[in-house]
Protein backbone atom coordinates (compact mmCIF):
# COMPACT_ATOMS: atom_id res chain seq x y z
CA UNK A 1 0.00 0.00 0.00
CA UNK A 2 1.01 3.41 0.16
CA UNK A 3 0.67 6.93 1.65
CA UNK A 4 1.48 10.42 0.81
CA UNK A 5 4.47 11.83 3.01
CA UNK A 6 3.53 15.14 4.23
CA UNK A 7 6.79 15.88 4.45
CA UNK A 8 10.38 13.97 3.31
CA UNK A 9 13.81 15.15 3.28
CA UNK A 10 15.48 13.98 -0.16
CA UNK A 11 18.70 13.49 -0.01
CA UNK A 12 19.41 11.62 -3.05
CA UNK A 13 19.04 14.23 -5.91
CA UNK A 14 22.13 14.79 -6.58
CA UNK A 15 22.39 18.14 -4.84
CA UNK A 16 25.00 18.47 -1.66
CA UNK A 17 22.20 18.71 0.66
CA UNK A 18 18.57 17.45 1.02
CA UNK A 19 15.44 19.16 -0.16
CA UNK A 20 12.39 19.33 1.83
CA UNK A 21 9.57 17.70 -0.31
CA UNK A 22 5.72 18.68 0.89
CA UNK A 23 3.50 16.13 0.03
CA UNK A 24 6.07 15.29 -2.90
CA UNK A 25 7.10 11.55 -2.05
CA UNK A 26 5.11 8.17 -1.71
CA UNK A 27 6.20 5.90 0.85
CA UNK A 28 5.11 1.63 0.39
CA UNK A 29 4.75 0.00 3.12
CA UNK A 30 4.00 -3.29 4.16
CA UNK A 31 -0.03 -3.43 5.31
CA UNK A 32 1.02 -6.39 8.53
CA UNK A 33 4.05 -4.48 9.89
CA UNK A 34 3.77 -1.05 8.66
CA UNK A 35 7.27 -0.84 8.17
CA UNK A 36 8.43 1.88 5.17
CA UNK A 37 9.88 -0.88 2.23
CA UNK A 38 9.90 1.35 -0.86
CA UNK A 39 9.55 5.35 -1.85
CA UNK A 40 8.33 6.67 -4.44
CA UNK A 41 8.91 10.51 -5.80
CA UNK A 42 6.36 10.98 -9.08
CA UNK A 43 7.77 13.16 -11.69
CA UNK A 44 11.26 13.31 -10.53
CA UNK A 45 12.44 14.54 -13.53
CA UNK A 46 10.05 17.49 -13.63
CA UNK A 47 10.73 18.61 -9.79
CA UNK A 48 14.83 18.38 -10.08
CA UNK A 49 14.39 21.17 -13.20
CA UNK A 50 11.89 22.96 -10.95
CA UNK A 51 14.81 23.19 -8.59
CA UNK A 52 17.97 23.44 -10.95
CA UNK A 53 15.79 27.07 -12.61
CA UNK A 54 14.82 28.33 -8.80
CA UNK A 55 18.30 27.97 -7.85
CA UNK A 56 19.39 29.30 -10.44
CA UNK A 57 17.50 32.50 -10.22
CA UNK A 58 18.43 32.64 -6.51
CA UNK A 59 21.03 35.03 -6.09
CA UNK A 60 23.47 33.10 -3.41
CA UNK A 61 26.67 32.38 -5.24
CA UNK A 62 26.69 28.36 -6.21
CA UNK A 63 28.74 26.18 -4.91
CA UNK A 64 30.61 23.46 -7.04
CA UNK A 65 28.36 20.71 -6.33
CA UNK A 66 24.96 23.04 -7.07
CA UNK A 67 27.16 23.23 -10.95
CA UNK A 68 27.89 19.75 -11.00
CA UNK A 69 23.93 19.31 -9.94
CA UNK A 70 22.68 21.74 -12.75
CA UNK A 71 24.97 20.50 -15.12
CA UNK A 72 23.48 17.15 -14.76
CA UNK A 73 19.75 17.91 -14.65
CA UNK A 74 20.85 19.35 -17.96
CA UNK A 75 22.04 16.13 -19.19
CA UNK A 76 25.29 17.77 -20.03
CA UNK A 77 28.87 16.02 -19.78
CA UNK A 78 31.74 17.68 -17.88
CA UNK A 79 33.59 18.24 -20.98
CA UNK A 80 30.67 19.68 -23.39
CA UNK A 81 29.33 21.32 -20.42
CA UNK A 82 32.90 23.31 -20.15
CA UNK A 83 33.40 23.74 -24.16
CA UNK A 84 29.57 25.65 -24.10
CA UNK A 85 30.53 28.00 -21.13
CA UNK A 86 34.11 28.76 -22.28
CA UNK A 87 36.41 27.46 -19.85
CA UNK A 88 38.80 24.36 -19.68
CA UNK A 89 37.40 20.76 -18.21
CA UNK A 90 39.59 20.83 -15.47
CA UNK A 91 38.63 24.05 -14.08
CA UNK A 92 34.88 22.85 -14.35
CA UNK A 93 35.77 19.28 -12.29
CA UNK A 94 37.83 21.55 -9.56
CA UNK A 95 34.84 23.94 -9.16
CA UNK A 96 32.89 20.65 -8.91
CA UNK A 97 34.70 18.90 -6.45
CA UNK A 98 35.35 22.07 -4.24
CA UNK A 99 38.52 22.83 -4.95
CA UNK A 100 38.03 26.23 -6.18
CA UNK A 101 35.03 28.91 -6.09
CA UNK A 102 32.96 29.38 -8.81
CA UNK A 103 33.46 33.00 -9.77
CA UNK A 104 30.68 35.13 -10.47
CA UNK A 105 31.45 35.25 -14.49
CA UNK A 106 31.34 31.55 -14.64
CA UNK A 107 28.25 31.26 -12.21
CA UNK A 108 26.05 33.52 -14.02
CA UNK A 109 27.38 31.56 -16.99
CA UNK A 110 26.07 28.17 -15.19
CA UNK A 111 22.69 29.90 -14.31
CA UNK A 112 22.14 31.14 -17.59
CA UNK A 113 22.92 27.83 -19.53
CA UNK A 114 20.28 25.91 -17.15
CA UNK A 115 17.69 28.85 -18.15
CA UNK A 116 18.04 28.58 -21.73
CA UNK A 117 17.92 24.72 -21.66
CA UNK A 118 14.44 24.84 -19.45
CA UNK A 119 11.92 25.27 -21.68
CA UNK A 120 13.48 22.39 -23.86
CA UNK A 121 13.36 19.90 -21.14
CA UNK A 122 10.19 20.89 -19.44
CA UNK A 123 7.68 22.69 -21.94
CA UNK A 124 5.93 25.85 -21.05
CA UNK A 125 8.50 26.51 -18.78
CA UNK A 126 10.10 29.92 -19.50
CA UNK A 127 12.64 32.30 -17.62
CA UNK A 128 13.66 35.94 -19.75
CA UNK A 129 17.44 35.59 -19.87
CA UNK A 130 17.53 39.20 -18.79
CA UNK A 131 16.57 37.99 -15.38
CA UNK A 132 19.90 36.22 -14.68
CA UNK A 133 21.73 39.20 -16.19
CA UNK A 134 19.81 41.40 -13.86
CA UNK A 135 20.99 38.58 -11.15
CA UNK A 136 23.34 40.43 -8.43
CA UNK A 137 25.21 37.34 -7.30
CA UNK A 138 25.40 37.74 -3.78
CA UNK A 139 28.69 36.16 -1.73
CA UNK A 140 27.65 32.66 0.44
CA UNK A 141 28.53 33.01 4.24
CA UNK A 142 31.23 30.08 4.95
CA UNK A 143 28.97 26.58 5.19
CA UNK A 144 25.79 28.72 4.89
CA UNK A 145 23.57 25.94 2.22
CA UNK A 146 20.28 27.48 1.01
CA UNK A 147 16.82 25.54 2.55
CA UNK A 148 14.37 24.23 -0.46
CA UNK A 149 11.05 23.20 0.38
CA UNK A 150 8.82 22.46 -2.68
CA UNK A 151 5.25 20.90 -2.70
CA UNK A 152 4.27 19.02 -5.07
CA UNK A 153 0.68 20.51 -6.57
CA UNK A 154 -2.86 19.69 -8.49
CA UNK A 155 -3.69 23.00 -8.91
CA UNK A 156 -2.13 23.95 -12.27
CA UNK A 157 -2.92 21.17 -15.33
CA UNK A 158 0.77 22.03 -16.79
CA UNK A 159 2.74 21.83 -13.17
CA UNK A 160 3.08 18.78 -11.05
CA UNK A 161 5.52 20.78 -8.70
CA UNK A 162 4.93 24.53 -7.23
CA UNK A 163 7.82 26.22 -7.69
CA UNK A 164 10.12 25.37 -4.77
CA UNK A 165 10.87 28.02 -2.28
CA UNK A 166 14.54 28.77 -1.33
CA UNK A 167 15.52 30.22 1.93
CA UNK A 168 19.37 31.64 2.64
CA UNK A 169 20.87 29.20 5.52
CA UNK B 1 10.85 -13.59 -28.52
CA UNK B 2 13.68 -14.27 -25.81
CA UNK B 3 13.41 -12.99 -22.57
CA UNK B 4 15.78 -9.88 -23.09
CA UNK B 5 13.50 -8.76 -26.10
CA UNK B 6 9.93 -9.79 -23.48
CA UNK B 7 11.60 -7.81 -20.45
CA UNK B 8 12.45 -4.57 -22.99
CA UNK B 9 9.11 -4.57 -24.68
CA UNK B 10 7.52 -4.78 -21.26
CA UNK B 11 9.49 -2.06 -19.14
CA UNK B 12 8.96 -0.03 -21.98
CA UNK B 13 5.25 -0.45 -22.06
CA UNK B 14 5.00 0.70 -18.62
CA UNK B 15 7.11 3.57 -19.17
CA UNK B 16 4.55 4.52 -21.69
CA UNK B 17 1.86 4.36 -18.88
CA UNK B 18 4.28 6.23 -16.65
CA UNK B 19 4.80 3.86 -13.79
CA UNK B 20 5.47 4.35 -10.81
CA UNK B 21 8.86 3.77 -9.75
CA UNK B 22 9.41 2.49 -6.42
CA UNK B 23 12.85 3.15 -4.37
CA UNK B 24 14.21 -0.46 -2.01
CA UNK B 25 14.60 1.51 1.26
CA UNK B 26 16.86 1.25 2.26
CA UNK B 27 19.01 -0.80 0.22
CA UNK B 28 18.45 0.80 -3.43
CA UNK B 29 18.81 4.30 -1.76
CA UNK B 30 22.56 3.06 -0.16
CA UNK B 31 23.98 1.93 -3.17
CA UNK B 32 23.04 5.19 -5.00
CA UNK B 33 24.98 7.16 -2.31
CA UNK B 34 28.20 4.76 -2.59
CA UNK B 35 28.04 4.75 -5.97
CA UNK B 36 27.59 8.52 -6.59
CA UNK B 37 24.39 8.51 -8.92
CA UNK B 38 21.51 11.11 -8.64
CA UNK B 39 18.44 9.59 -7.87
CA UNK B 40 17.01 11.38 -11.51
CA UNK B 41 19.54 9.81 -13.49
CA UNK B 42 19.04 6.36 -12.30
CA UNK B 43 15.30 6.81 -13.06
CA UNK B 44 16.09 8.60 -16.37
CA UNK B 45 17.76 5.16 -17.53
CA UNK B 46 14.97 3.29 -16.59
CA UNK B 47 12.74 5.97 -18.45
CA UNK B 48 14.67 5.57 -21.68
CA UNK B 49 15.00 2.34 -21.26
CA UNK B 50 17.48 1.63 -23.88
CA UNK B 51 17.71 -1.85 -23.60
CA UNK B 52 17.52 -4.60 -20.63
CA UNK B 53 21.38 -6.54 -20.75
CA UNK B 54 19.99 -9.29 -18.37
CA UNK B 55 16.99 -11.15 -17.13
CA UNK B 56 17.82 -12.80 -13.64
CA UNK B 57 15.37 -14.32 -11.30
CA UNK B 58 15.47 -14.41 -7.76
CA UNK B 59 15.53 -17.42 -5.33
CA UNK B 60 11.87 -16.51 -4.67
CA UNK B 61 10.93 -17.15 -8.32
CA UNK B 62 10.67 -13.18 -9.29
CA UNK B 63 12.25 -11.71 -12.47
CA UNK B 64 14.69 -8.63 -12.23
CA UNK B 65 15.61 -6.98 -15.08
CA UNK B 66 18.98 -4.91 -15.65
CA UNK B 67 18.38 -1.74 -17.15
CA UNK B 68 21.63 -0.67 -19.13
CA UNK B 69 22.45 3.05 -19.95
CA UNK B 70 24.57 5.82 -19.45
CA UNK B 71 24.38 8.93 -16.81
CA UNK B 72 25.25 12.77 -18.05
CA UNK B 73 28.52 12.25 -17.45
CA UNK B 74 28.33 9.11 -19.95
CA UNK B 75 29.22 6.60 -16.99
CA UNK B 76 28.00 3.37 -18.03
CA UNK B 77 24.77 2.20 -15.21
CA UNK B 78 23.06 -0.39 -14.90
CA UNK B 79 19.64 -0.14 -12.92
CA UNK B 80 18.23 -3.53 -11.48
CA UNK B 81 14.62 -3.54 -11.27
CA UNK B 82 11.64 -5.69 -10.93
CA UNK B 83 7.93 -5.53 -11.33
CA UNK B 84 5.66 -4.84 -8.30
CA UNK B 85 2.00 -4.03 -7.80
CA UNK B 86 0.80 -6.29 -10.44
CA UNK B 87 2.94 -4.50 -13.06
CA UNK B 88 1.73 -1.07 -12.32
CA UNK B 89 5.15 -0.24 -10.95
CA UNK B 90 8.94 -1.03 -11.40
CA UNK B 91 10.83 -1.52 -8.16
CA UNK B 92 14.83 -0.47 -7.89
CA UNK B 93 16.34 -2.85 -6.34
CA UNK B 94 20.24 -1.84 -6.77
CA UNK B 95 22.21 0.29 -8.81
CA UNK B 96 25.34 -0.52 -10.27
CA UNK B 97 28.24 1.47 -12.04
CA UNK B 98 30.13 -1.08 -14.23
CA UNK B 99 32.83 0.91 -14.71
CA UNK B 100 33.79 0.22 -11.12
Amino acid sequence: MFRTLASYEADQLGLPYPVTLIEGAEEEFDDATGERTGISIPDLDELVIMIALSRAMFSVQLTGGEVKFMRQVIGMSQKAFAEGIAVDPATLSRWENGKIEVGEWADKAVRMAVVLAAPALLPGMFIDGLDVVKLRITKRSTDAIPKIVVRRTSQAADARWDRPALMAA
Amino acid sequence: MTDLERASFFIKAMNVKKCRIIWDVPHALKRLVERNVPQFEAERIIRRAPGVVKVEVTPEGMERWRVSGFDSDERPIEVVVQTAHNNSALRVITVIRTDE
